[in-house]
């Protein structure tokens, strides 16, 4: 009896040891994205896909995201707004965006870095249209805006049915998004059809959301 | 019920002084210290020892008291002022911003090119430090689908146009003309403008109609549309069958008479880096390409050391 009752004994704290260490270890952290909200669910071409935070207790900035010494002539510190009339979004209304617009197929999230960069690994549900394509002498331009919703010929351009674009590039401290968004503007893109994500890729990184390749 | 308290006592402790008591690395009994090592620690004891501890700090030498007073006094002097910098870098990227509002990138007219060139220079200087780092993966048939389109082209059209007016026509850089059509394709690609190739909208039919008006503005014929649709099937085969042909073309604008000079590859150049440094423009690569044919046969043979011919328009 009293072999058997501390044998029991026994078993039952080394369960409760085991779940109290188990209860500590980084493993079973629950990360949500916000409080009541564990995951963003969106789709986008015909696809569902799911963004998370990173809940692994191993999960680091890679290398090229921890770098935080940039020369300023290349990686100045971005204003708030990329124009006049763009709006900044932060995080949770860029999920709000690809709940909504995406979802509907009205929206399109726009990686404005170049494909190389892209192909590294992205916003789930990026598209890649580098900046330097918008450029007012790129002779592709014309196709660009018209692949991107807008009708008739340049100059006299109807963006009534474009996409809206939520434009991003590699953080806060990158040209790139802005740059695209001012050329975006000059081609006749409208402003309010234009949004843009300031903390791109490095605050995606920096709060371990899911990224796709 | 006690005894089990007891003995998850007795888990826990031990459980946790073995976390927390684990012994330490040992003394490496193994190496001895040599002699010279034992004699130069003793030294140093003696040294520490006989050394009075107060007495540096009173008997400080005047001409190194007035050595250290200058130095600090120079390092004072040198620090800026924050103020100014700070107004400078607003300046500046109030400059930059201007420059942003009302220029084209890649455009670098002679008349105000000295305003255009801040943000110019630096989106195309980033791009071809990047281009530099990663080359993009080529999409094998798109170069010699051009080329294709290219080849019935008549070579005094096509070279008056090199010659008489490059800043209207200026030549597309190879990476951007490929990151647009693959642009184009995956926006084609979502489904909110299908449409069939080669039809008016498509990506098919912009690559055929920019061509044209890139070589002398004329509507496509049915026998370069040909060699156009035919062009995958070109891919195929190696590139040498078209190079004899471009280096004869290529040789067209040093015969116009434009001034010819010659520039040499030093570390870290790219072509786009060394079309920026020349031309003032990542878009001239083309031509650079063009003034030189075995470049042209394969852009990637760049070499230290390197001549490359160029001409001025």
């Amino acid at each position: 009896m009293s072999i058997s009752k501390s044998v029991k004994g026994a078993f039952a704290s080394a369960i409760s040891i085991a779940a109290f260490s188990f209860a500590l270890a980084p493993q079973g952290a629950k990360a949500d994205i916000a409080l009541g909200l564990s995951s963003v669910e969106f789709e986008f071409g015909g696809q569902s896909l799911s963004i998370r935070r990173a809940a692994d207790g191993e999960s680091k900035l890679p290398s090229t995201y921890a770098q935080s010494d940039r020369t300023c002539p290349e990686h100045c510190i971005e204003p708030g707004t990329a124009a006049a009339g763009v709006k900044t979004l932060t995080e949770l209304e860029v999920f709000a965006f690809m709940q909504q617009n995406v979802s509907l197929g009205t929206g399109l999230l726009i990686d404005a870095r170049l494909p190389t960069e892209y192909a590294a690994g992205t916003i789930p549900g990026a598209i890649s249209v580098p900046g330097p394509t918008l450029v007012g002498n790129n002779p592709y331009r014309e196709d660009l805006l018209l692949a991107l919703g807008a009708k008739g010929a340049i100059g006299q351009m109807d963006f009534s049915g474009a996409f809206d674009l939520l434009i991003f590039d590699d953080g806060p401290w990158s040209p790139t998004a802005r740059q695209a968004v001012q050329l975006l503007l000059d081609a006749g893109y409208p402003a309010q059809k234009i949004l843009y994500y300031r903390g791109g890729h490095q605050m995606w990184h920096v709060l371990g959301l899911t990224v796709s390749k | 019920m006690i005894r089990g308290i007891a003995i998850f006592a007795f888990f826990t402790l031990s459980t946790i002084l073995v976390i927390v008591l684990q012994p330490g690395p040992r003394e490496n009994f193994a190496s001895t210290p040599s002699n010279l090592e034992l004699f130069e620690t003793s030294r140093n004891q003696v040294q520490v020892f006989n050394e009075p501890v107060a007495e540096p700090i009173l008997t400080v030498p005047d001409d190194l008291a007035a050595d250290l007073k200058a130095a600090r006094d120079a390092q004072t002097r040198v620090e800026p002022n924050p103020e100014p910098r700070l107004q400078a870098t607003l300046d500046t990227s109030a400059a930059v911003r201007e420059a942003l509002q009302d220029s084209d990138f890649y455009a670098p007219t002679a008349g105000n090119a000295s305003q255009k060139s801040t943000s110019a220079a630096t989106f195309a200087a980033i791009l071809a430090e990047r281009e530099a780092q990663a080359p993009p993966t080529p999409t094998p048939a798109a170069p010699v689908r051009q080329q294709a389109v290219l080849q019935p082209a008549p070579q005094s059209a096509r070279s008056a146009a090199l010659s008489a007016t490059p800043d209207a026509t200026p030549y597309l850089a190879p990476e951007l003309r490929d990151m647009s059509w693959q642009t184009l394709n995956t926006l084609n690609s979502i489904g909110h403008v299908s449409k069939a190739p080669g039809q008016e909208g498509s990506l098919l039919n912009s690559i055929v109609r920019r061509s044209m008006g890139h070589v002398d503005g004329t509507q496509p014929t049915q026998a370069i549309l040909q060699a156009t649709f035919t062009a995958p099937r070109i891919a195929a085969t190696p590139a040498v069958q078209v190079a004899p042909q471009r280096t004869a073309r290529a040789a067209a604008p040093a015969r116009n008479g434009a001034a010819a000079s010659t520039y040499t590859v030093s570390s870290g150049d790219t072509l786009a880096l060394i079309a920026i440094k020349l031309y003032g423009s990542a878009l001239a690569t083309d031509r650079l390409l063009a003034d030189n044919p075995p470049l042209r046969r394969n852009p990637n043979e760049l070499r230290i050391g390197q001549v490359l011919k160029y001409s001025m328009p």
